[in-house]
């Protein structure tokens, strides 16, 4: 096991490198260029754009651009934000925090509810509850999540007040109130609208991912198998269905695990959350290349590791799989 | 690794129990018990009074001399440190500068190449030190080193020499005519004893923490977040700024940006993108629209030369744009008082780019809506009518014939008004016979590099579509934009002359505008362009947007400014 753990990690190492060069393709082959800003500026003259493009290095051939940067990203040095000229590193460490927070608040909960959800649909198939929780997650999968936020937004801020203080029932953004001491409760309170819409969404999906992989195992042959021995009720369902109903869970797990450092694009737009996935699209829209690259990449990493836990967790929870 | 394992596992498995347990619970608790933890939203308390600052997106920076994005000044006016800077009639006043020098008080020396600034008496940067002459000269030194990061032309490089004789006054050598010297500090002088070396200046710690001498001092800069300011106590105002704090809140989406406003959370919104009727409902009566004609431009640049030639240069002519009669039809075509009122309303007419400003011109259209003379004009110039009502060559001078009359407007994205305008044309033009389709790509293609393959330095295009605006002092930009050299090439690739206009009584009269101060020559010189500009149609100017920002009803004091940002006035700024 240990051997296949380190093989896999040395592989991983050519691949990112090519990784690499294909993103910095992809990243430099969109149009347009991180001056487009500078070209709307009265102020700027064409002569100090000019002078910014051989400053950022950005007249250099491409090939020596990917080479420096790579030398910089070898040595854990990510560069410097064009729009900032502040360290990228210091830029991502920002932010990471507060995705963590969110994102992962709202993913830890989500599982939280959507499998004993999902578990007790699938053993209560066409019951009430179960129409109940198919109906929700349909709507839930089915409604955009910043149109969610934005409804959110009007009736727990705009329309509903707080009948102790007159405000607003829950605020519309950010993670404090603006002006009043950083506390505990008020980043909590401030995390209930976007950890809410995350969760309504993630729940959805979730839930009925597990419904339908519990309802498998149930219907399969060793769960009546081991009902027919006698074995109690809650072992035949804990055991042996919900563990191998676990397993499909735990690659789909793994593989939204990055996007708990990647962030929540729309709800942190929405919410006014100072996330990763903010960074990354004002990154994006002004072509800040040091600050995309280093998130892509970031991503890149976290995406390779998740699958290598992914197999990890699979020789865990099912005996079968064996890696040498 | 084996011996530890399994209690190793379970610890660990206790442990996110518990943290979930205490995460769950503490959710619970916030739902049931937060209000009692809820602080006050509004300014009312006896406590520093406060206003909250919408703006869309974070600032890189407070150093205004690396100020790429817009956003930049709109907040760092607030900390800023200038000598003079233009009022909202467009005339400069003196900020930190005991008056503005000029010839007529000994300020300014006959040839023009001498200034003499004069600091007020006793003024003090937000850490308490003096501020003196000397960082003036400073902040010349800083900025005009070659690795301070500035991207703004000011032209400190025409500064041979700064002399400070005593602490309040400065007196600075031109070695050539700088026509923009009142413009010199308006972004604000730089401490000498609060920031560092010149060559370091992109990495100051300064630039996003700055010692400062305007009515405000940084005291938390949340990334992604917010930036609360306080009132700096040194500030040369007796008793102002008179708001206590001001925190600027970055909030990215419009329908928050709007809910904050109408529950009256927020008292400013920088940008709100909405025309004002709409604002004004949407606010519910806590706030309104303040708004004056604006900077920006709205303006078709047809493109004379042809397009997709490999050529960037003037020649040959657009195979149906290289005709005037063509860009005279076309001009005819637009119903003017109909794009003002119903297709972008709130927008105000201009028919000049030089519409604002020391140097406004009064330009009237020379080719007023009339679809009848377009048509005429096009059978002229052998464009006849197809079967399917669009025209076709047939001996146009540089089309073949059965070439379709057919042009592409080329926009930007994400701008409603824009989209609206385009559809609009396509309709106008239709009426007279020429097909127009819309093509609109991200902001950064539009105004990309030469090197980056922007279709507008390249001379790829039909009719380009966007608002631009002219500075206060418009001589460089308007020599990079009409000159007969400023056409983009792989040689200059940062000319701005998109369409490609070749006129030798304009570079005339723009060279002759860059060789004096008499500020009525200059205008005259620019008003005999425009007239130029209005005939021959390099470009078609349309009308000028409004700017300005949402304020709460309970704010007072404020001037919208064209020439200023939203916080040029913040010391006067006053809540109810």
């Amino acid at each position: 096991m240990r051997t296949y753990f380190l093989k896999r990690v040395l592989h991983a190492i050519p691949l990112l490198f090519v990784l690499s060069v294909v993103l910095f393709l992809v990243v430099r082959s969109a149009p347009g260029g991180p001056l487009a800003q500078a070209e709307r500026n009265p102020n700027i003259t064409a002569e100090q754009r000019q002078q910014l493009r051989a400053r950022l290095g950005l007249d250099q051939p491409l090939y020596k651009q990917y080479l420096d940067w790579l030398g910089a990203v070898v040595q854990g040095d990510l560069g410097r934000s064009i729009k900032s000229n502040r360290p990228v590193a210091e830029m991502i460490g920002e932010r990471i925090p507060n995705t963590l927070l969110l994102v992962g608040v709202a993913f830890v909960l989500t599982i939280a509810i959507a499998i004993p959800l999902g578990a007790i649909s699938a053993l209560r198939q066409y019951s009430w509850f179960d129409y109940l929780v198919t109906t929700l997650s349909f709507a839930g999968q089915s409604m955009p999540v910043y149109w969610l936020g934005l409804v959110a937004i009007l009736i727990f801020y705009v329309w509903l007040d707080n009948p102790f203080t007159g405000g607003p029932l829950l605020p519309a953004g950010g993670m404090y109130t603006l002006g009043a001491p950083r506390t505990l409760a008020d980043l909590i309170w401030h995390m209930i609208l976007p950890v809410g819409v995350l969760c309504a969404t993630w729940v959805a999906w979730y839930s009925r991912f597990f419904r339908a992989s519990m309802l498998e195992t149930l219907n399969a042959d060793y769960v009546r198998t081991a009902t027919a021995k006698g074995l109690p009720r809650g072992r035949v369902i804990y055991g042996h269905a919900g563990r191998n109903a676990v397993i499909p869970l735990v690659t789909m797990i793994a593989l939204d695990l990055p996007s708990v450092f990647a962030g929540a694009l729309f709800v942190e737009t929405i919410f006014s959350w100072p996330g990763m996935g903010r960074l990354f699209w004002e990154a994006a829209r002004g072509r800040d290349y040091p600050v995309l690259m280093a998130i892509i990449m970031i991503n890149a990493v976290l995406i390779v590791l998740a699958n290598l836990i992914a197999d990890m967790l699979y020789a865990r929870l099912d005996p079968r799989v064996r890696y040498e | 690794m084996n011996q530890t394992g399994a209690p190793f596992i379970a610890h660990r498995r206790a442990l996110a129990l518990l943290t979930l347990t205490v995460l769950l619970a503490t959710l619970l608790l916030a739902a049931c018990g937060a209000p009692s933890s809820e602080p006050q939203t509004s300014g009312e308390t006896a406590g520093p009074s406060q206003i909250i600052v919408i703006i869309p997106e974070e600032p890189a920076s407070l150093n205004q001399y690396h100020a790429v994005a817009a956003i930049v000044r709109q907040v760092a006016d607030a900390v800023s440190a200038p000598l003079a800077v233009p009022d909202e009639n467009g005339e400069f006043i003196p900020v930190l500068a005991a008056e503005l020098p000029t010839v007529e008080n000994g300020g300014v020396s006959p040839d023009y190449l001498t200034v003499t600034w004069k600091l007020r008496p006793g003024l003090r940067w937000s850490d308490g030190e003096p501020l003196t002459s000397d960082d003036i000269k400073f902040t010349w030194e800083a900025v005009s080193h070659p690795e301070s990061g500035n991207v703004l032309a000011l032209g400190f490089e025409k500064i041979a020499s700064i002399e400070t004789p005593d602490e309040l006054t400065a007196v600075i050598t031109y070695k050539e005519l700088n026509q923009a010297y009142l413009q010199q500090f308006m972004y604000g002088i730089l401490p000498r004893h609060a920031t560092g070396a010149p060559a370091e200046m992109l990495q100051w710690a300064w630039n996003r923490n700055p010692v400062s001498a305007g009515p405000y001092v940084v005291t938390q800069w949340n990334s992604g977040e917010s930036i609360v300011m306080e009132r700096n106590p040194y500030y040369y105002l007796e008793g102002q700024p008179y708001i206590d704090r001001v925190i600027f809140t970055i909030v990215p989406d419009p329908g928050a940006q709007i809910a904050m406003m109408a529950k009256g959370e927020a008292h400013v919104h920088l940008w709100p993108g909405e025309v004002k009727e709409i604002y004004d409902a949407q606010v519910a009566g806590q706030a309104a629209l303040q708004e004056v004609p604006g900077q920006w431009n709205m303006t078709l640049f047809f493109n004379l030369s042809r397009p997709f030639d490999g050529d960037p240069g003037p020649e040959p002519p657009h195979p149906i744009l290289g005709d005037l009669r063509v860009r005279q039809a076309i001009a005819h075509a637009i119903d003017y008082d109909l794009i003002v009122t119903a297709v972008n309303p709130g927008t105000f007419p201009t028919a000049t780019p030089f519409a604002y400003g020391w140097y406004k011109c009064d330009q009237e259209r020379k080719y007023p809506y009339d679809p009848e003379r377009a048509r005429a004009l096009l059978e002229e110039a052998g464009w006849v009518e197809g079967p399917d009502g669009i025209r076709v060559a047939q001996g146009a001078p540089y089309a073949e014939d059965g070439t379709r009359l057919r042009v592409q407007l080329n926009g930007y994205t994400n701008f409603q008004p824009l989209v609206k305008l385009e559809e609009a044309l396509v309709e106008m033009f239709r009426v007279v016979g020429i097909e127009a389709t819309i093509q609109n790509d991200d902001f950064s293609i539009i105004f990309g590099s030469y090197e980056d393959g922007a279709p507008r330095q390249l001379g790829n295009f039909d009719i380009l579509v966007y608002d631009t605006s002219l500075p206060i002092e418009p001589q460089a930009a308007i020599e990079n934009t009409y000159l007969s050299t400023a056409i983009p090439t792989a040689e200059n690739p940062a000319g701005n002359n998109a369409s490609r206009w070749v006129n030798p009584r304009a570079d005339e009269l723009i060279r002759a505008a860059g060789a004096t101060v008499d500020l009525e020559a200059r205008r005259a010189a620019y008003c005999e362009l425009s007239e130029l500009i209005a005939t021959e149609l390099p470009r078609l100017n349309l009308y000028l947007f409004t700017e300005g920002y949402g304020a709460s009803n309970r704010l007072s004091g404020y001037k919208v400014n064209m020439w200023g940002s939203l916080t040029w006035d913040i010391q006067n700024w006053k809540l109810e």
